[in-house]
């Protein structure tokens, strides 16, 4: 019991790590580690993985805000889209056999570790959108002088519609959904780069507690499977925190990118075949 | 130069911190008490099995009385996804406060919409 318990810590710890380093948190990870690992049912793994997002989302998003990276008003306006998402997926979760939901997580991971290899190319908006401007999204951030920068926002409806899709397979799959919510904010409206990792993360909470409660209804989070995840992957991520402070990570995003690599091929197979 | 929103930021990231370090704390007392207890076995969690007493709010509460630690370390679970919402509700009061009426009914949507899914899913 303690050896298996410390096993999965030191597992989520690592997980935490990697997954603050890169941006995309640990949770995307979690779930094949204790399904493939450990051999862990997918709906415990699912419920585990699903309960930490939330701590690390909100843990880091506490840092984002103070600081100002996080924009609260356009996380609360996408917010209307990822809770609807979040509550249509966890229902379609339930009616979705095991093994589908393997073969999507799967094809989640790749596209994740595709992420994180690929390095930030920012497109800022420099003209808000009549809607943006009308519900007073853009906002400014701390630039690297100690100053502020203004920036804009732009094509509100389209990032609305994919941060749909992103709290849809955050309901489905336990995960936070941070690279889908990322892309929609610095691909689809053209916001900087960091404020959309910051602004992610502030959403991550709510959109995983929108569905939280129909995973706990069903008795997916157990406390003994949770435990050891939640500790360590909170641990891992203010570890990842302040080493992101410092140090350039090339070559641990691109282990990332492998790992995450390998468990998707992992999850796709045990899907198809039936194992998971 | 202060920003707009400075303020409301400032209280949203206390509540956050604070929420988290609570459920955390309460989680590693549980998870240490649960560990240093002789005699239990670990459940089997190769296959899925419902069990109602960890599903259920009335169950934590009577195990956290009795003082069982796995109920303890699900009692800390609880703290950790109520703390997002809070802030949703810090965010509906604070935008009220500055009178910006936009954006406190956005906050007290995502906020209703919160409250289906979990009264949705009957606690």
């Amino acid at each position: 019991m303690l050896v298996v318990s410390l096993l999965v810590f030191a597992a989520a710890t690592a997980a935490g790590f990697i997954g603050s380093l890169t941006g995309l948190g640990g949770g995307v990870v979690i779930t094949p580690v204790l399904a493939l690992l450990f051999h862990v049912d997918l709906r415990y793994a699912m419920g585990a993985s699903l309960v930490s997002v939330i701590a690390t989302s909100s843990g880091a998003a506490a840092a984002y805000v103070r600081e100002g990276f996080s924009n609260v008003r356009i996380g609360l306006f996408l917010e209307m889209a990822t809770t609807t998402g979040a509550i249509f997926g966890a229902f379609v979760a339930y009616y979705t056999p095991t093994s589908a939901l393997s073969v999507i997580m799967g094809v989640v991971l790749l596209f994740s570790a595709y992420m994180s290899t690929r390095r930030p190319v920012e497109h800022l908006a420099t003209t808000d959108d009549a809607l943006a401007h009308r519900l007073r999204l853009n906002g400014e951030y701390p630039d690297t002088f100690g100053g502020w920068r203004q920036y804009g926002v732009d094509r509100v409806k389209s990032g609305f519609a994919m941060m749909f899709g992103a709290g849809l397979t955050s309901g489905l799959l336990g995960i936070g959904s941070g690279a889908l919510k990322v892309i929609a904010m610095d691909q689809i409206m053209r916001m900087p780069f960091k404020v959309s990792t910051a602004t992610s993360n502030f959403m991550i909470g709510v959109t995983a507690a929108a569905r939280a409660r129909v995973y706990w209804r069903r008795g997916w989070v157990v406390p003994d499977v949770t435990m050891p995840v939640v500790l360590g992957v909170l641990l891992g991520s203010l570890l990842g925190a302040r080493r992101l402070a410092r140090a350039s990570d090339r070559i641990l995003r691109l282990l990332f990118a492998v790992v995450v690599g390998a468990l998707a091929i992992e999850m796709i197979y045990g899907g198809v075949t039936g194992k998971l | 130069m202060t920003r707009a929103d400075e303020r409301l930021d400032r209280v949203v990231g206390i509540v956050l911190r604070t929420g988290v370090m609570v459920a955390a704390a309460v989680v590693l007392i549980g998870g240490i008490a649960w560990l240093s207890g002789h005699g239990q076995p670990m459940p089997n969690r190769h296959r899925f099995q419902y069990a109602r007493q960890f599903a259920q709010l009335g169950g934590i509460m009577h195990g956290v009385m009795v003082l069982e630690p796995l109920y303890l370390i699900q009692l800390g679970l609880v703290f950790l996804i109520a703390t997002p919402i809070i802030r949703v509700i810090v965010c509906a009061v604070g935008f009220a406060a500055e009178r910006d009426w936009t954006y406190a009914a956005i906050s007290t949507l995502v906020l209703a919409l919160l409250v289906f899914s979990i009264a949705g899913s009957g606690i």
